[in-house]
């Protein structure tokens, strides 16, 4: 009898153990958090020791480099990113804009707007099809190939050689460049491109991407990258494992100002939860990319007093997309409904720690053809609208998520409180999450009602984002099933492109956008932002409508 | 033994053939369509249906299930597993780059099991029904009892997080394969040193180590030698069973640890459905099924002979 | 043999968690799925003992609420497996000869292959929820019941009785119900009782990965991958339903464990405990 007690006393051990394992896990490292910050030697120390650790691991051809960046300002600074931002030779671009290796001939500005970057200046004659472009001078490849009017007509009999897919931008000639008759070379630094019929807004599909420059020499026969990317800008890369890490060290001969670190490595951590242990255990001094960090997550770093974050508009727009092919969605009054039921504000201050601007644009901000409009919450009207549809009738409608989202956006969360909100509008959604490739399938085949999702505007010049979404019978207005169709839109979306005066060409684009407001073929309710989290070990790190400023990140004090 | 040997090995191929047409049609029946996921995959183009299927018959997607199946059995005997769909990377060049993540990850992890489970299992044994057996009991079914993502969570709060002893993730060295083997071992290490706990005392109380130290046997010889060799055939047989199946369920540790392996590969070329990457990783791992399972009946022959064939699948 | 007070704990517990489980409804003191926006991620108060979720919902109601499911899924999908694992395993152990070496075969195909990518498969091509999984779930596990019960039976097959009552011309359905069943029933249940565990652990993990339950159904394993971006500041949110799960499967473990034991004693193998 006396074992039994003691056995089961044991047994209450075990359970005192299991919950105090609990509790340690989840609410011990807060505790600890605090301490860290009034106790910063310990958390300076372990950090050395961290470092150290690193060191040690490196393999003996690295040594080299740390001779030359022994010096504690040009201590390699290490980040993480979310996906393989350089994919090596296969992609398009081999590596993402983001860093710095590669550059265009024409660059964006804050707003999105084009400015000149390896094309010093450009004009068109007055029908926009013949575009000079004078290149700037002195500047000159990783591989110290100058840079001058052969490279860039290499550049282009490369995007010749067919489509190149990319995870990033898929690079095709004929979409960038459409009816591109000729490339001339007019003098060393001069170049001109001829068309076959009007391209005004050429200057913006060239942006970034569109005009990205490599080393005449860089490419195999296929067009493919046949070593490690030689690009003219600040950084050259200089070492790349796949889902591991990418290394950037500084370009000493750069033209303008050079990056301010010796070296900056890049880890590929993909999840969201990791990446933010990584950071918060001071092993990754910031993170980068697409959804490098929830709101939510960063703002509770902030409040640790060790970090800190950046953030600036960014050209993602989240959207509620309907089945307007099917009942109740087909009709407008009920997508009105949705609009007006929703509160923006609320659904940014929960989810998104109010990072983000409400909308009702279809179009997203980082365009100079963006208009503002007025943005309504109002539950009685939406009732109201939804009755009229519906009558005394409820509907049972398929809101399904895709998961790819999921690691990036508190969509799950967004999706149970429209759930309960639509509940008072008469409509009871079921949520369903599916994989990529079903979800892609689902909403293909009209199999859904409502989803959350978001679309990055490609470019500043709107017209492929209108076409895109609300041209009759064309992509994603077919292939996510909006089933919009509007003659007038039709119309202003054909006569647009060719439309030379920027004057009308604005107003066409201002009267699609109250269209699109009014009618919402889909239902836009934020622009989202570019945010970064950093240690404030280092600084200059500073969100850029894509990417971060990494030239200008540096140690802190130095 | 080769006689043996070579009747196995016949009756494992009509397995592996059926393993390949699972595999096979594994990839297709799930809906989605990978030629339009590959054209998307930079989230801005939107192919137009003739692109789609211009794709698809350069793929030999178009093709009728049968002869798409001959087909890549063919390519497959020939060593080669095409590229994937989604970014034309060869499959054959990436999973020789993550096989060796894996391998490293599960050989650890099984390290950590056969050490730890054989271990405790024999302290349990050794010291049965004392409060330290209780405990170590209790441990197991507890190890077994915790969802290995939770774990994983709350190993990296605590070991990264807070104290700073460990990396996240990423692959710098023993330190960082710590925490994911340890993880992944978990539920084994409870199953395996329950296991060999009551094999081991299942031996001990049989006749004939009662009859082997009647015979004057020395106590030390019964143990490492007649209880050691029949015990180890039902742990032989668990363990090998348990290395084939950890190549599919280390997926989730593997995106957690942002370890670049086979499992990660695996679960978004599903995502993707990129078949070819799916029928090959499925024929790869029915492949080490089959291997392993005809090790373990050459080592069951080996330490028993007397063994029927057959017994062990 | 009384049970020990001990060894009766896994019982008490699972018997608790499941009538817990049955009951929410009357004991829960909010509905799990009522959002509460005014009131979200708050720490524990009188009214919310656990606090609430990032929208709003009681966190101690969800608790109670979130096996439903799960434990449901994992009793069906293991009952499920059972039947068709039995059925099949005596079968390939009791005629053997061709009948076995295509069940075997079979089987074996099904071992060959991962269970993610089986389960992450028949979640895709049914669209998730209870029934693909449920499907999922007996696609991926009957094969460990067929597999031991083939075995037993093999070994079962030539025992005197068995011999006697085919001499006597019993019909073969007749032995299977009357002395092969029994006989099984031992390992059947400790079986079932590792099995019901780990599928609740795989749906867990499916469920993490988003391809489980949906929501906004309560449910533990959903609730800790929801809490995954809150639980350092409110590590309740995690800590309740990681403690739910581990708990249930624990005693259901437990129970196979203690089953194991005794099925040790009945064989003489052990000493008494």
């Amino acid at each position: 009898m006396q074992g039994l007690t003691k056995m089961k006393k044991k047994q209450s051990y075990l359970w005192i153990i299991l919950a105090i394992v609990m509790v340690l896990g989840v609410a011990g490292c807060s505790n600890n958090d605090v301490n860290a910050t009034t106790d910063k030697p310990d958390e300076a120390a372990a950090q050395a020791a961290l470092n150290e650790n690193n060191e040690s691991d490196r393999t003996a051809d690295e040594e080299e480099d740390d001779e030359q960046v022994s010096d504690v300002a040009d201590a390699e600074i290490v980040l993480a990113g979310t996906r393989n931002i350089a994919p090596g030779e296969n992609d398009a671009y081999y590596c993402s804009s983001i860093l710095m290796v590669w550059e265009p001939l024409i660059a964006s500005d804050e707003s999105g707007a084009p400015i000149p970057k390896l094309a010093a200046s450009y004009s068109a004659n007055e029908d926009y099809t013949i575009w000079t472009f004078q290149l700037k001078e002195g500047v000159s490849f990783h591989d110290g190939e100058p840079f001058n009017a052969d490279a860039v007509i290499a550049n282009f009999d490369r995007m010749k050689l067919g489509e190149k897919s990319s995870n990033f931008y898929t690079m095709n000639i004929d979409t960038t460049y459409p009816g591109l008759e000729k490339v001339e070379k007019l003098s060393d630094y001069e170049i001109q491109l001829v068309f076959a019929s009007p391209l005004p807004t050429l200057d913006y599909a060239m942006t970034n991407f569109g005009s990205a420059m490599y080393s005449p020499k860089n490419f195999d026969a296929e067009g493919n990258f046949n070593g490690l990317p030689m690009g003219t800008g600040p950084f050259k890369l200089i070492e790349n494992v796949l889902d591991s890490y990418t290394v950037i060290a500084r370009n000493d001969d750069y033209y303008g100002d050079k990056a301010q670190i010796a070296q900056i490595r890049i880890k590929v951590i993909p999840d969201p939860d990791t990446r933010y242990s990584a950071l918060k255990s001071g092993e990754v001094m910031g993170v980068l990319d697409l959804g490098a960090i929830q709101p939510v997550m960063a703002m509770s770093l902030v409040e640790t007093g060790d970090f800190d974050i950046s953030y600036t508009p960014s050209t993602i727009t989240h959207y509620i997309i309907v089945n307007g092919n099917k009942f109740p969605f087909n009709d407008v009054r009920m997508r009105q409904a949705v609009s007006l039921l929703i509160d923006r504000e609320l659904i940014l201050d929960s989810f998104y720690a109010g990072l983000g601007y409400p909308t009702v644009n279809v179009l997203n901000q980082m365009t100079p053809f963006y208009e503002a409009f007025d943005i309504p919450h109002d539950v009685e009207k939406a009732k109201s609208l939804a009755k009229e549809v519906l009558g005394d009738e409820r509907v049972s409608v398929a809101l399904v998520l895709r998961s790819g989202e999921l690691n990036r956006y508190p969509n799950k969360e967004e999706a149970e409180l429209l759930q309960a909100q639509l509940k008072e509008i008469g409509v009871d959604a079921e949520i369903t999450i599916l994989d990529n490739a079903a979800w892609s399938a689902a909403v293909k085949e009209g199999e859904y009602d409502l989803s959350l999702k978001i679309k990055g505007l490609s470019s500043a010049e709107p017209v492929s984002l209108f076409s895109s979404m609300m041209k009759t019978d064309n992509s994603l207005n077919k292939s996510w099933s909006f089933g919009y169709s509007n003659t007038e839109v039709d119309k202003l979306i054909e006569d647009v492109s060719g439309e030379l005066d920027m004057a009308k060409r604005e107003a066409m684009y201002n009267r699609l956008q109250t269209i699109a407001v009014e009618e919402l073929p889909v239902i836009p309710y934020f622009n989202d932002v570019t945010l970064v989290a950093f240690n404030k070990k280092i600084e200059g790190y500073e969100a850029v409508n894509y990417g971060v400023t990494l030239d200008k990140v540096h140690w802190a004090g130095q | 033994m080769i006689h043996y040997f070579l009747k196995r090995v016949i009756s494992l191929l009509p397995v592996w053939i059926g393993i390949t047409i699972f595999a096979f049609f594994l990839g297709l029946v799930s809906p989605g369509d990978p030629v339009y996921l590959s054209l998307t995959r930079d989230g801005i183009t939107e192919p137009s249906e003739a692109m789609v299927n211009a794709k698809r018959a350069e793929l030999g997607l178009d093709l009728p299930y049968h002869i798409q199946y001959v087909n890549w059995i063919n390519r497959v005997i020939r060593g080669d597993f095409g590229k994937s769909i989604y970014d034309n990377e060869e499959i054959k060049a990436e999973m020789l780059r993550r096989m060796p993540v894996t391998l490293k990850l599960a050989f650890s992890a099984f390290v950590i099991t056969v050490v730890a489970g054989l271990g405790i299992g024999a302290v349990m044994a050794a010291t049965r029904d004392t409060i330290l057996d209780r405990f170590l009991r209790q441990l197991c079914t507890l190890m077994v009892s915790i969802p290995g993502f939770c774990m994983a969570i709350i190993l990296i709060a605590i070991f990264s997080e807070c104290f700073h002893l460990l990396p996240t993730s990423g692959m710098e060295g023993v330190k960082s394969f710590i925490m994911p083997s340890l993880v992944l071992s978990m539920g084994t290490i409870g199953t395996s040193a329950r296991l060999s706990r009551s094999n081991f005392i299942g031996e001990i109380s049989k006749q004939y180590v009662l009859v082997a130290s009647a015979k004057g046997m020395s106590k030390s010889f019964i143990g490492t030698w007649h209880i050691f060799k029949n015990a180890m055939i039902p742990i032989i047989t668990f363990f090998g069973l348990y290395f084939a199946g950890i190549l599919g369920g280390s997926a989730v540790i593997e995106s957690i640890f942002a370890l670049p392996g086979m499992g990660s590969y695996v679960i978004d070329a599903i995502y993707n459905r990129d078949y070819f990457i799916i029928q090959a990783f499925v024929l790869l791992t029915g492949t080490i099924y089959v291997l392993s399972n005809l090790l373990i009946d050459m080592l069951y022959f080996l330490i028993n002979p007397r063994m029927k064939q057959g017994d062990s699948l | 043999m009384k049970m020990k007070r001990m060894e009766a704990m896994p019982f008490m517990i699972l018997g608790a968690i499941v009538l817990i489980t049955i009951l929410a409804p009357l004991l829960a003191p909010f509905d799990p799925e009522m959002i509460d926006m005014q009131n979200r991620l708050s720490a524990p108060t009188a009214a919310h003992i656990l606090g609430t979720d990032s929208l709003g919902r009681d966190t101690f109601s969800r608790v109670l609420y979130g096996g439903r499911q799960s434990i449901l899924l994992a009793f069906a999908a293991t009952l499920i497996s059972m039947g068709i694992g039995t059925a099949v395993g005596f079968v390939a152990g009791y005629y053997g000869g061709k009948a076995d070496l295509l069940i075997t075969g079979i089987s074996n195909v099904f071992l060959g292959i991962p269970g993610v990518s089986i389960m992450v498969a028949f979640a895709g091509v049914l669209g998730p929820g209870m029934n693909s999984l449920l499907i999922a779930v007996t696609v991926n596990s009957w094969v460990g019941f067929s597999r031991i019960v083939r075995g037993e039976v093999m070994q079962l097959k030539h025992a005197n009785f068995i011999e006697g009552m085919k001499s006597v011309g019993a019909s073969d359905g007749w032995i299977f119900i009357r002395h092969v069943l029994p006989n099984l029933s031992d390992s059947l249940i400790i079986l079932f009782a590792t099995k019901v565990g780990s599928v609740v652990l795989s749906v867990a993990s499916l469920s993490y990965l988003g391809l489980g339950l949906q929501p906004p159904a309560p449910d533990w394993a959903i609730m800790i991958s929801d809490a995954r971006p809150y639980f350092r500041e409110h590590p309740l949110l995690m800590a309740a339903p990681g403690a739910a799960i581990i708990t249930f499967v624990w005693s259901v473990h437990a129970i196979g464990d203690y089953m194991r034991d005794k099925l040790d004693v009945n064989k003489g193998a052990n000493d008494a405990l």
